[in-house]
């Protein structure tokens, strides 16, 4: 397009490229925008041409007339007014009959009072005056208003109908909206697939209530945000334009799984796991503890029979059934380090023991021990307050078992050291004092 | 084919053919100018639609003094700025930011070639309101003065949108080659 050549500044540029372009105009836009042409133009007022202050003219003119000449007669057909006049007219009349019907149904019912204000409403003048503001329906104005109320219940269905009959007559069959969608709800973000059903169109657009629009003949539509939203399918045809039809789509909010664990050991003796809920917008948990137990509780405490490194996950789901879920894998895997020594023990009284304990064998706490994971080497080594050492050990699998030279040691505070490298490479070193208890 | 005069003439008798006449003849540039100044294609059809309404409804006002194609341009322009008017409170004013506003040299485009869509592609990247202060000024031609009321903005504001708006396209097509 721009072979034209090159150009000294921006101004220029955009002046000689865009400032004549034209742009096609997308076929149809005649066709649809020559009817509301045809329509303003309709509500203007010029001298030589028809439009609505004629119509109004010769409306005024035919229900003086029809007064006039037809007073309780229904069947009046002018011949000689323009055809949207007879469209009217066709359609009030029938109109008109379905009242007659509706009022008999009402006054077979009983009251008298009723049957009186309905016939009233039959006279064509008054008919009018509800369409047309003519000042010809003034003076029946007042006693029209009670009829009105009596009638209302029946008649629009009616009148819709007739209408429509008429207008098929006249014109092209008109453009039928219909379309459907794949999903009518859904778990944001929500992908719906419309298939258009229409018949007798063009051209349509679809309006997806979320500021979006297509020309597309059946589009797929990613709503992003949670809402309930009107699409709209517009259709633009010979027969007619504008005609449109709504579906609603509703996308539910997606929750948000989170927890947390009490702590990163799966396994102290005689203490549970708890596990902490953050999740949002849910009202269902499904709980996998990774050791093959499940749970639906919002914040479970579970236990672990073996320590080990467990992939834990939860799955949140809210009230319209939109899940999310959160996998945390090992959870208490290897790349966990830790050690941990309790404050007390209480030494059997049976002799010494060697101090050589595993999980299952200590539940007395009999041997003073740690709990730790990753550990690779170690060494632990205990005194007493006046800084006697009375144990070591470089084995992880031995304990104090609270002897002391063959002797039970006595009952009071100990201090225990211990130092090493976790298998991450870290080394450590940590402190304490632990009680030893006499057994009772 | 139907002379501009006569098709003029027709409409102003508000006769069909001489309307889709004058459609098929200029409708196309006219829908040129609302793409400039929309957001986008629906939005230029509702500009161009409303443009056209007013222009055969008021052909009757256009005096036959002046172009006629120049009085159509100018009714089109001044519905695209209502329609930006009326529009602005429903959307997000963007702001530039943090551009550098210095005036670049001119001249750097000689060696470069932009199509329309290119240079109608960087420009809808402007936030509407410079995009309709750029469109004005330079495009149009008017004068910061002259955009300053027909906006209802400050003269310094039209400047300094004008401005901003330049630098912006300019950085746009430097990249963009």
């Amino acid at each position: 397009m721009s072979d034209k050549g090159t150009y000294n500044n921006i101004e220029d540029l955009f002046r000689s490229e865009l400032g004549n372009r034209d742009y096609p105009v997308r076929e149809g836009f005649w066709a649809s925008f020559e009817k509301k042409l045809r329509f303003r133009e309709f509500l203007r007022f010029r001298p030589g041409s028809f439009n609505v202050y004629y119509l109004g003219a010769i409306v005024a003119a035919a229900l003086v007339s029809a007064s006039l000449l037809l007073s309780g007669n229904k069947d009046i057909k002018p011949a000689s007014v323009p055809d949207i006049i007879i469209e009217k007219d066709t359609a009030s009349v029938q109109q008109e009959k379905s009242v007659v019907e509706e009022d008999k149904q009402v006054t077979d019912k009983g009251s008298t009072d009723k049957k009186a204000v309905g016939e009233k409403t039959l006279t064509p003048e008054k008919k009018y005056d509800g369409q047309d503001t003519e000042p010809a329906g003034g003076k029946t104005g007042e006693e029209h208003k009670p009829g009105k109320a009596v009638v209302a219940k029946g008649s629009t269905r009616v009148e819709v109908i007739d209408k429509k009959d008429t207008i098929e007559k006249i014109a092209l069959p008109p453009p039928v909206a219909r379309f459907t969608a794949d999903k009518s709800e859904g778990c944001l973000p929500l992908t719906v697939s419309f298939e258009n059903l229409s018949h007798n169109y063009d051209s349509c657009i679809w309006e997806f209530g979320d500021g979006g629009r297509s020309y597309e003949e059946n589009p797929v539509w990613v709503f992003d945000s949670e809402g309930s939203y009107e699409v709209n399918l517009i259709l633009f045809g010979k027969g007619g334009s504008g005609v449109k039809t709504v579906e609603t789509v509703t996308v539910y909010p997606r929750p948000v799984a989170r927890f947390e664990i009490s702590q990163d050991n799966p396994y102290i003796p005689d203490e549970e796991i708890r596990f902490y809920n953050y999740s949002q917008n849910a009202v269902e948990w499904e709980w996998d503890f990774g050791d093959g137990n499940t749970g639906s509780d919002f914040e479970p405490a579970h236990f672990y029979e073996k320590p080990g490194s467990y992939t834990v996950s939860l799955k949140a789901m809210s009230k319209h059934g939109c899940a999310d879920s959160m996998v945390l894998t090992n959870a208490f895997g290897n790349n966990t380090c830790y050690i941990k020594f309790p404050n007390a023990f209480v030494p059997n009284d049976g002799g010494p023991t060697g101090g050589y304990y595993s999980s299952r064998s200590d539940q007395q706490e009999e041997v003073f021990h740690p709990v730790c994971s990753g550990v690779t080497s170690y060494n632990l080594r205990i005194y007493t307050r006046r800084g006697i050492l009375v144990f070591e050990s470089d084995d992880i699998q031995i304990g104090w078992d609270g002897y002391y030279k063959g002797q039970k040691a006595e009952p009071g505070v100990y201090i225990w050291k211990v130092r090493g490298v976790y298998k991450n490479g870290e080394p450590f070193v940590k402190g304490g004092d632990v009680t030893l208890l006499p057994r009772h | 084919m139907k002379s501009d005069r006569e098709i003029l003439e027709g409409c102003r008798r508000h006769e069909r053919m001489a309307q889709k006449f004058l459609f098929e003849r200029y409708s196309g540039m006219l829908m040129g100018i609302c793409v400039r100044y929309a957001t986008d294609y629906p939005e230029a059809e509702d500009i161009l639609q409303e443009s056209l309404l007013k222009i055969y409804l008021n052909i009757g006002d256009y005096s036959g003094e002046g172009s006629f194609i120049g009085w159509m341009r100018k009714i089109v322009i001044n519905t695209a700025i209502t329609y930006y008017h009326k529009t602005l409170k429903h959307k997000h004013y963007v702001e530039i930011g943090d551009l550098h506003t210095g005036e670049a040299g001119d001249g750097s485009f000689r060696d470069l070639r932009f199509t329309a869509d290119e240079l109608q592609k960087v420009l809808d990247e402007l936030p509407p309101g410079y995009k309709v202060v750029f469109n004005l000024y330079a495009v149009e031609g008017y004068k910061h003065k002259e955009i300053a009321e027909m906006l209802d903005i400050d003269i310094n504001t039209s400047k300094s949108q004008y401005s901003r708006a330049k630098s912006f396209l300019r950085k746009k097509l430097d990249n963009y080659k």
